[in-house]
């Protein structure tokens, strides 16, 4: 749970709008203060970023709103569990495999906050990510190493290595 | 047209009918099963298909996009369907629909129903004035719990807001509608489909929480079938003398025929570095824990191990620490036989690669392989410098990075830092020697090659065979390398250190380190037995079976390699039969590294203080079987204090202070109810499971079987309540000698199933017991009566002990970077006048602790030990001051590159002088002295320094020989 303020702190710093005392109010959501208004809620919050960073990462149709809608909640009902224990993992990835595998970005065919969102939730298990289990979930992988080529997004971290061809990091033919 | 895909029964579906309702849309409505591979993906239900075949999957955005929530109202809404998304729902489908019973879970529903009930105090409505998506949302999850007479019942009761609520708007026409369309059957059902098709991942339940879970014991009745409780009360009416007795071990272990003879390996570890935990996991622990399991259960059980010795490596090395590699090998071979001595490792023997036999059978495997046809020769270009008169090793060469695209300059002979990528020593841009610098030559030089591809028919016929018994990464690693084809392999190589081609023209040349380590299994088995040959080529009626640990990095080595060459002797060698690899473990979420001297290190292990059975349960507990893992210091806390210490050592512990205290250290009478064999069929479960685990080398299950048992028994205690039944009548005071008796029973069963892991806490709990080790029958697994009535218990001790949170902050610290930077810290360089004092400290701190952790965990009064902890703390104070000191101290050093090469005489006596002025110093600085005194003699000691370095004609740190030479 603490983890879901970190995505927030995440997002802040991307959209470059600044988030005051993020915190989790007594039904579990996330809350904090934007430009001095208290809004609780991920999805208010995301919204309320949006707004005040003048970005164009939210959809244009409302059919384009309402997917983003639904891989914010998907981000916070399902993908956040993926550090409770490995089968969610490999579940989540299995299903965002399927989805992506016609799919350059989530929604229509842009970046929009709903993969930047997931891609802040994903990093962490993307990084300890075996290399096999990386070429597992191909799609995955070529989505992710996608958005990672965005410094921006990336902010301070290293890039996460996708290269396929893993025999050569797996198994070198000397000792 | 519009579809609504859901499973039967499912609430959420409603919610998508009801929206539609309200804007009077049409659309279709396909009921399917959840696990229909035609969905479209992610495959959670209900979904909403869209007329361009895209579709909406989670109920709540599909709600708002069919019915738009009006704008001032919109934040409101969403915050309640955030709330209903992560909340509500899932809590619903977990405590409701699945059959896990939860207290946590039960009262954050009731929580969360109460919310509900206030909000809608003064409202109709959960937002504005009319129904919005919350509230069909909200609604549809909670109509088939207030449906269901029984949970109404529990729920509803004293909520009279809510009830008033979801009865007005089950009156409203497009609610009516809606649940005429779509049949619900209320209760539990609706929330099984509701589970079933949104698949919430499972919520995290704490330890505390699943020892409440199970308060009923009727709760436990339904867990088990007649025939396991039937069962259970067959096994229990055996007693101990009835199963077989743990086989004496025979000095030399040699198989014999019509038994089980498990030949255990762990790869071999090389001799140029300390283990880190990464690599004890990896091989020895797990190997370990195999066969001890495998001699519980009578097998014949050889287990060895050795450092692997040879190659290029060791030279390396060797040069860094200005030691021959024989010296090397011999004090590497000593650190790591002792800390695998430290970490309990049951080897029968750890040998070593360069021993006699070495040389023979590596010898002639090579013949055999040569007249067998698998050899052959060619010439290679190697880099050959002329300086130092040797050719260069992959790892003696540096250069450009010949890779397009990488510009790194010092890239390695073998593989190049900068990009990663494999580099071909003599394509590198301008090449040096890494000894002297010199630019090297190419020249040619004819190696022997093994012929991989004419003997990969072979090779994959066996590996059909054997594969099935590989783990997972093993298997896929290894067919990877058939897919892409094998290709022939150079095994010889110009060095000095390894094992000399015995053939004329090829005497100057030595066997490369690959061709030769995997022999080293052979070899050390003949180290420890003549009769090597019964387990490498056992007779015909007799049945080896090889079972191989290692990280993943070494299959190639034990899957392709090896085999090719064992099966191209002809000579009917063992082959490997279980690969057993595991993957990585990561330090606190970055790589170990021994080479950077980066995680923690065996040694490092014992230094903590920690007792190396919590090392082994915590490596065992996180080891990375199927994907890697993590080694994390708060973990291994917590792990300790609430499995070791809350779980298993709290149930033996209770068990035998009781037995003790109210039943003179005796087992009392038992006289079993079906209760107590539900809990005993469950104990045979867990138990089966810990066998079929450990047969299979899933060790990281195999420690979770035995932490269910004693949890099993935890609950049991809870809900039995020895200590009020043993106050209460004659019946009373039998069910408590009872419950205490099948716990005594329980924690000798424990004692047992925890050899394999934590052998040292398995014999003291024995002692405990006054009992012995039992042998295990894995064709037969029962729960008997291992102590019966009357049986004298020993005296009972903690078997564990807390460690405080505020430890894993420490470590964390202390462990911290590279191996290098925290000697630098801690002032822990080897010679340097201050350090002694920190290590002296530090040792005494080490032993002060240990008798503070004797005493105790011995049960002593306080008034005993507590002087002893304040001489603990004392020393640690002491410790700090020193330590800072030193820090100081090196921090004023000028840094410069240490010197490889040696000191001569005339450099000694200045060391010296620059030693005693440090002391001179430090002391000064020590005392407190101010700054305006110590100030005129640190100058002295810089100038001093200042001449040493003009002497010596290098930049020089610390007046000694700084042997760890860093480029």
């Amino acid at each position: 749970m603490v983890a879901n303020l970190q995505y927030l702190q995440n997002l802040s710093s991307y959209l470059k709008v600044k988030i005051e005392k993020p915190r989790y109010n007594e039904d579990s959501l996330c809350t904090c203060i934007v430009n001095g208004k208290i809004i609780s809620g991920l999805s208010n919050i995301i919204a309320a970023l949006l707004t005040e960073s003048k970005s164009n990462l939210s959809g244009i149709t409302s059919l384009e709103n309402a997917e983003i809608q639904q891989w914010v909640e998907y981000g916070i009902v399902y993908v956040t569990h993926i550090y409770n224990n490995s089968q969610n993992l490999s579940l989540i990835l299995k299903e965002l495999n399927g989805i992506l595998s016609r799919k350059t970005y989530l929604v229509s065919h842009k970046l929009t906050i709903a993969d930047v969102l997931l891609y802040y939730i994903l990093l962490n298990a993307m990084v300890s990510l075996p290399i096999l289990e990386k070429e597992k979930y191909i799609n995955v992988s070529r989505w992710f190493d996608n958005l990672q080529q965005e410094n921006s997004l990336r902010q301070s971290k290293s890039f996460i290595n996708f290269s396929t061809n893993y025999l050569i990091s797996v198994a070198p033919a000397r000792h | 047209m519009v579809v609504i895909y859901s499973n039967e029964n499912n609430p959420s579906a409603l919610k998508l009918i009801i929206a539609h309702n309200f804007v009077s849309a049409k659309f279709d409505l396909k009921l399917v099963k959840p696990n229909d591979s035609s969905l479209q993906e992610p495959r959670h239900l209900p979904y909403l298909e869209l007329h361009n075949g895209q579709i909406i999957f989670m109920p709540n955005a599909a709600i708002c996009y069919i019915f738009p929530v009006p704008e001032k109202y919109s934040s409101q809404v969403n915050e309640l369907l955030e709330w209903e998304t992560t909340i509500l729902s899932p809590t619903l489908a977990y405590t409701i629909g699945s059959s896990v019973k939860n207290e946590t879970l039960r009262s954050k529903l009731q929580a969360a129903l109460e919310k509900l009930n206030t909000k809608l105090e003064k409202n109709n409505y959960l937002v504005g004035e009319s129904v919005t998506s919350a509230d069909i949302s909200v609604w549809c999850d909670i109509f088939p719990l207030y449906k269901s007479p029984e949970l109404s019942k529990e729920y509803f009761s004293a909520l009279p807001n809510l009830t008033k609520w979801v009865l007005k708007l089950e009156s409203e026409p497009q609610f009516k509608n809606a649940l005429e369309s779509f049949k619900i059957v209320v209760g539990q059902e609706a929330y099984t489909a509701l589970l079933n098709g949104a698949r919430y991942p499972p919520p995290t339940v704490t330890n505390e929480v699943q020892i409440k879970e199970k308060d009923s014991p009727q709760h436990q009745a339904e867990a088990v079938t007649s025939e396991e409780l039937l069962a259970a009360e067959k096994a229990w009416k055996k007693d101990v003398s009835q199963l077989p007795q743990l086989k004496k071990h025979n000095k030399v272990v040699l198989p014999v025929a019509g038994e089980k003879n498990i030949f255990i390996t762990s790869a071999l570890p090389y001799v140029n570095n300390v283990p880190h935990l990464g690599n004890i996991i990896g091989c020895v622990l797990s190997a370990d824990v195999f066969a001890r399991f495998s001699r519980l259960c009578n097998y014949n059980t050889l287990f060895i191990c050795g450092t692997d010795e040879y190659g290029t490596a060791t030279e390396t090395k060797a040069l860094e620490e200005g030691l021959t590699c024989k010296e090397i090998c011999d004090k590497y071979f000593k650190i790591h036989s002792e800390i695998y001595k430290w970490f309990n490792i049951s080897f029968d023997h750890f040998g070593r690669t360069s021993n006699p036999e070495q040389t023979e059978i590596c010898q002639d495997f090579f013949l055999q392989l040569n007249s067998n046809g698998f050899m052959f020769t060619q010439s290679v270009d190697q880099l050959h410098c002329e300086k130092c008169n040797r050719y260069l090793a992959d790892r003696f060469v540096e250069g450009g990075c010949p890779n397009i695209g990488c510009s790194y300059e010092d890239a390695r002979g073998d593989q190049c830092d900068g990009c990663g990528k494999l580099v071909n020593a003599i394509e590198l841009k301008n090449p040096r020697c890494k000894v002297c610098g010199s630019t090297p030559e190419l020249k040619s030089s004819t190696q022997f090659f093994i012929d991989l591809p004419k003997l990969e028919p072979l090779l994959r016929h066996w590996m059909k065979l054997s594969e099935t018994g590989w783990s997972n990464n093993a298997q896929v690693i290894a067919r990877a390398w058939l897919k892409e084809g094998l290709k022939p392999r150079c095994i010889t190589r110009d060095l000095k250190w390894g094992v000399p081609v015995p053939l004329d023209g090829f005497q100057n040349k030595v066997f490369y380190v690959w061709f030769d380590a995997p022999i080293g299994y052979i070899s050390i088995s003949k180290a420890y037995t003549k009769d090597h040959e019964k387990w490498w080529k056992p007779a015909k009626d007799t049945q080896v079976t090889l079972y191989q640990f290692m990280a993943k990095d070494n299959v190639p080595f034990h899957s392709v390699l090896f085999p090719s060459m064992l099966l191209g002797t002809n000579r009917g060698y063992t082959t490997v039969s279980h690969i057993m690899a595991t993957e990585y473990l990561n330090y606190e979420d970055g790589k170990f590294s021994k080479s950077r001297g980066i995680g923690v290190f065996g040694n490092d292990a014992q230094s903590t203080g920690i007792p190396s059975d919590v090392w082994r349960f915590y490596l065992l507990y996180i080891r990375p079987e199927s994907q890697d893992s993590s080694f994390s210091w708060s973990d291994l806390v917590t792990k300790n204090n609430s499995e070791l210490l809350n779980n298993l050592g709290n149930f033996i512990n209770r068990a035998l202070m009781f037995a003790k205290n109210n039943f003179n250290k005796t087992v009392p009478n038992m006289v079993p109810t079906s209760e107590d064999y539900t809990l005993l069929a469950l104990c045979t479960r867990e138990m089966k499971a810990y066998v079929t685990a450990l047969e299979k080398g899933k060790l990281r299950d195999g420690i979770r079987h035995i932490l269910s048992i004693s949890r099993h028994g935890n609950q049991y205690v809870q809900v039995n309540q020895p200590w009020v039944l043993c106050k209460g009548t004659e019946d009373e005071k039998t069910r408590a000698g009872t419950v205490i008796g099948i716990c005594c029973n329980l924690a000798c069963l424990i004692a047992t199933l925890l050899h394999p892991y934590m052998p040292d806490t398995s014999s003291s709990l024995q002692k405990q017991l006054n009992a012995s080790t039992v042998a295990i029958t894995p064709g037969n697994v029962e729960i008997v009566t291992l102590l019966p009535p009357g049986h004298k218990l020993g005296d009972p001790a903690p078997l564990f002990a807390k460690i405080e949170p505020t430890t894993a902050e420490e470590m964390k610290k202390r462990f911290a970077g590279t191996q290098e930077e925290r000697k630098n810290v801690n002032g822990k360089e080897k010679g340097s006048g201050n350090n002694v004092d920190v290590k002296a400290l530090e040792e005494e701190v080490a032993k002060q602790a240990d008798r503070v952790r004797q005493l105790k965990s011995s049960a002593k009064e306080k008034s005993v030990w507590q002087p002893e902890v304040a001489i603990l703390l004392d020393l640690k104070k002491k410790l700090e001051v020193a330590q800072k000191a030193s820090a100081v101290q090196n921090n004023a050093k000028p840094t410069g590159i240490p010197n490889n090469v040696e000191v001569s005489g005339t450099l000694k006596s200045l060391q010296d002088e620059v030693t005693k002025q440090g002391l001179v110093v430090r002391k000064l600085k020590e005392g407190g002295v101010e700054k305006s005194l110590w100030q005129p003699e640190v100058d002295k000691l810089l100038a001093l320094k200042k001449q040493l370095a003009q002497v010596s004609g290098e930049p020089v740190s610390n007046g000694q020989k700084n042997k760890k030479g860093k480029k």
